[in-house]
């Protein structure tokens, strides 16, 4: 449960004292893979807690919403239409959910009380 | 299937990837968001600022330069001796009236072989053209000059007389060489970037530059150079 927050604390800690900046350009791109990734993450915490929690899957969505994301950024800007709203509101949507489910099932444990949970 | 050790060590490698993600988005962002929104009054403000720290570095560069000279200028008789005759050579040579020696450049200035029709009067050098080269030489950060042997001191004249070129009342010709002591590299530039090359060669001329570690230039060889002038006796 506690090896995520510590891996972006570190992860956090990196960046910043990395002299690395992405040019304007990328910009985009990055923050939706950012965003894919964190719904990634939480997603791994809900399942955690759920009981779920499948490593192959985890990291298959990491790395495949992540690329879908950027992905569908880069389609955007060719099609002009900016697609990557689609990949910010689908991530959001889900971050949301996810967000809800594991406060649903903390508070669950918190009070001892089964009828938190779906 | 991966073994369960394996697995909280990939969680954590996927997180610090994510993080760093961010973070590096987050400070990309902050950079650029810095730069955006600062608008003219600001940046003007900022060049004041600075401008402030300039000339507050100034008048310290001025202050440890008076330190070093009164280092260098020891009250000590007969230290301030051997002091004020070192600066009195570098004065001289500075003034021209010594040799002098360094790296610099040479330049040549020579006539291109041209048909005889297409000769006469663009074909000339004046003497605005060669003041303009050696203008620019000082500008350069020439120490000394000399053309073809003569050197270029403070109140040197170059000037037309006649058909003739005369530097102060010495006739110089063509081909005229240059002997500049200075930054060979940065004398060259200043001479390219001013387009000596391109302004010569509509005369037919050719311009010529060596670069050298080690040139002497002689000192001026003329008298009297400074005939009315006198040092003013302080409190006078």
């Amino acid at each position: 449960m506690w090896l995520p927050i510590i891996g972006l604390i570190i992860g956090v800690f990196l960046g910043f004292s990395s002299e690395i900046t992405v040019p304007v350009e990328y910009r985009s791109y990055l923050s939706i893979a950012v965003l894919a990734a964190l719904d990634t993450i939480f997603g791994g915490i809900r399942s955690y807690l759920e009981n779920v929690f499948d490593i192959k899957v985890f990291m298959s969505g990491f790395f495949f919403n992540t690329l879908l994301a950027a992905g569908l950024a880069f389609l955007g800007v060719y099609m002009g239409i900016d697609l990557y709203l689609a990949a910010i509101f689908a991530f959001g949507v889900r971050l949301f959910n996810n967000l809800a489910v594991i406060r649903r099932i903390m508070i669950g444990r918190w009070f001892n009380d089964d009828t938190y949970r779906k | 299937m991966k073994s369960k050790k394996q697995i909280p060590l990939i969680i954590i490698a996927i997180s610090v990837i994510i993080g760093f993600m961010l973070a590096v988005q987050f400070k990309s962002y902050n950079a650029h968001a810095k730069t955006d929104s600062k608008d003219i009054s600001q940046i003007r403000q900022d060049l004041q600022k600075e401008m402030e720290r300039h000339r507050r570095i100034l008048t310290d560069i001025s202050k440890y330069d008076q330190l070093l000279y009164e280092y260098e200028n020891p009250l000590n008789h007969s230290d301030s001796l051997k002091v004020m005759k070192e600066e009195l050579s570098r004065i001289k040579a500075l003034g021209g009236l010594a040799e002098m020696e360094g790296s610099g450049l040479i330049i040549t200035i020579q006539n291109t072989p041209v048909d005889e029709e297409d000769g006469g009067y663009l074909s000339t050098i004046f003497d605005d053209d060669l003041r303009y080269v050696v203008n620019e030489l000082f500008g350069a950060g020439a120490h000394g000059i000399s053309i073809n042997g003569n050197r270029v001191t403070p109140t040197t004249a170059i000037r037309n007389v006649g058909d003739e070129i005369q530097m102060d009342t010495k006739i110089i010709r063509l081909p005229y060489e240059i002997k500049v002591v200075g930054d060979p590299n940065v004398l060259e530039s200043a001479m390219k970037l001013r387009g000596f090359e391109e302004y010569f060669a509509i005369v037919n001329k050719k311009i010529i530059m060596k670069k050298l570690d080690k040139i002497v230039i002689p000192a001026y060889d003329g008298k009297g150079m400074i005939r009315y002038m006198k040092p003013v006796k302080e409190g006078s």
